[in-house]
């Protein structure tokens, strides 16, 4: 940008001397046709020159540091609602097998985890608190049939 | 009854709030935070708040270049009585009539050019705060190819643009007016020429860098849109495939947090849209206040018969002109990315 802008102002300033040349009383009589010619030279010499060695701004690594900055806040952004969509799931998995517990007669504690793919579906469950071997079995098998959740990945406790 | 105490319970359980994305828009410039509305409630109504207190402060500049305007109309007037007196060199008077009104226009000029090199700056700078913040924000949203396409394409473009105004359409404005003066004052074609050309290349050079900027973010919108939308559809039809309670609860738990990034996406957006217009109006007004009573004030200038003066104070506000579309090129810039951030993702 500063070559481009000190191109400009090079025409801008060869324009200007050809124009006060031109002004000079006795020489605009006399050589007005030969200061003509010369101004109209350096005219050209000062829109070729310059153009000639413009060199354009490094495009690959400007380019590569927004590139950088634009993924950084997009994974902040993944980051931020990849761990609020685990929270939402934990909670609403929880609280589904709590109120089918307690519609059971069981008090229970749940805790769930989650597999490691996008949908983070719930892998793992632990339960623990004083419930019937009757109530376990239907509330197991319930788990299993709704939640997605075999029997071998369920703890027990207590 | 068993099974409606059960139903509410689950209506409650599940009823949780969902924690908002934590993003938050940036503050202001302290000058721009002055304008804002105490709280952003309607979009609409906070614009109109804002554009009330803008003018409200401009109007020392009313008087200011009302004054200016008088003391243009008295050089132009003694010019002319000069100009028609017969004996007086008229070549003399046209030259001094014109550095005389450019002298009296070079104060305030210099202090608006500052101002408007001063407003690309705090755009510039504001608009590099608030793009992670909506990248973040539409990322969250799904919008992951978007948000970094619309992310590259504003801050490249940005930048270009704010560079190019600083260090070539900035100086560009001072030999438009230095050309002015020396082709009104010497009455050379070639420094007339001179002037239409910088006057065209001010021009160009923002009309096109806006040209590709609306076309990339056109283009970009469309493609990183379905592409993304694509990819939500997907997901959903897993989701749909699976065992029906563990779909619903991803289903919903993906739907709750994609609307509330949506809607921490739309606040930050709207805040960081009255920010960018409370940034860009008071310039804005203040130089539209100069260009137009210039305009006017060339008009009653070629009453009296020296068009030279005339056409210097007409330069000169060609020359505000210059600058407010400086100015509302960077503004535009911000808005349209802002709004193609917000429409993301719906």
């Amino acid at each position: 940008m500063q070559s481009l802008g000190q191109f400009v102002l090079c025409v801008v300033g060869a324009a200007l001397i050809y124009s006060i040349l031109s002004q000079i009383p006795g020489v605009k009589s006399k050589h007005a046709g030969l200061i003509k010619v010369i101004c109209g030279v350096f005219m050209i010499l000062c829109v070729a020159a310059p153009a000639a060695n413009l060199s354009l701004t490094d495009w690959d690594k400007w380019e590569l540091s927004f590139s950088a900055d634009a993924n950084a806040a997009a994974q902040e952004g993944l980051h931020q609602v990849n761990e609020q969509y685990k929270q939402v799931i934990m909670e609403q998995t929880r609280a589904y097998i709590l109120d089918k517990a307690k519609s059971l007669g069981s008090d229970v504690e749940v805790s769930v985890v989650l597999d490691d793919s996008a949908l983070c579906v719930p892998q793992f469950v632990t339960i623990s608190g004083s419930i019937s071997p009757y109530d376990k079995q239907l509330l197991s098998a319930w788990i299993a049939d709704n939640i997605g959740i075999s029997k071998e990945d369920q703890k027990w406790i207590g | 009854m068993k099974r409606l105490i059960a139903l509410i319970g689950l209506v409650f359980i599940l009823a949780m709030p969902v924690s908002a994305l934590e993003v938050e828009s940036p503050q202001a410039p302290s000058d721009a935070q002055d304008l804002l509305p105490g709280e952003v409630t309607s979009f609409g109504e906070d614009l109109w708040e804002l554009f009330k207190r803008a003018v409200k402060k401009a109007e020392p500049q009313i008087s200011q270049a009302a004054g200016l305007c008088l003391s243009l109309t008295a050089i132009s007037m003694l010019a002319g009585i000069l100009h028609s007196t017969p004996g007086k060199p008229v070549a003399a008077v046209e030259l001094a009539g014109v550095i005389a009104a450019a002298l009296l226009l070079l104060n305030q000029t210099q202090s608006l050019i500052t101002c408007a090199s001063q407003t690309v700056v705090e755009l510039s700078e504001y608009g590099k705060l608030l793009l992670p913040v909506m990248t973040t924000a539409l990322a969250a949203q799904g919008g992951i190819t978007g948000s970094t396409a619309l992310y590259m394409g504003t801050a490249v473009f940005d930048s270009v643009l704010s560079s190019l105004i600083s260090k070539l359409l900035i100086p560009l404005v001072y030999i438009f007016l230095a050309l002015a003066v020396a082709s009104k004052g010497t009455g050379q074609e070639m420094l007339k020429k001179l002037q239409g050309f910088v006057k065209w290349l001010v021009s160009w050079g923002l009309k096109i860098i806006m040209y590709i900027f609306t076309g990339y973010i056109s283009i970009t919108g469309v493609v990183a849109g379905a592409s993304d939308e694509a990819a939500v559809k997907a997901t959903k039809l897993t989701m749909s495939g699976m065992i029906p309670m563990v779909g619903g609860i991803l289903s919903d738990a993906s739907e709750a947090v994609v609307v509330g990034a949506g809607m921490a996406k739309n606040a930050v957006g709207v805040y960081g849209m009255l920010a960018i217009l409370a940034i860009w109006i008071s310039p804005f007004i203040r130089i539209g206040i100069s260009y137009l009573i210039l305009k006017l004030t060339a008009v009653i200038c070629q009453c009296f018969g020296v068009k030279q003066i005339a056409g210097v104070v007409e330069n000169f506000s060609e020359a505000m002109g210059m600058l407010l579309a400086m100015t509302g090129a960077c503004c535009m810039l911000l808005l349209i990315s802002m709004i193609c951030f917000m429409k993301g993702m719906g």
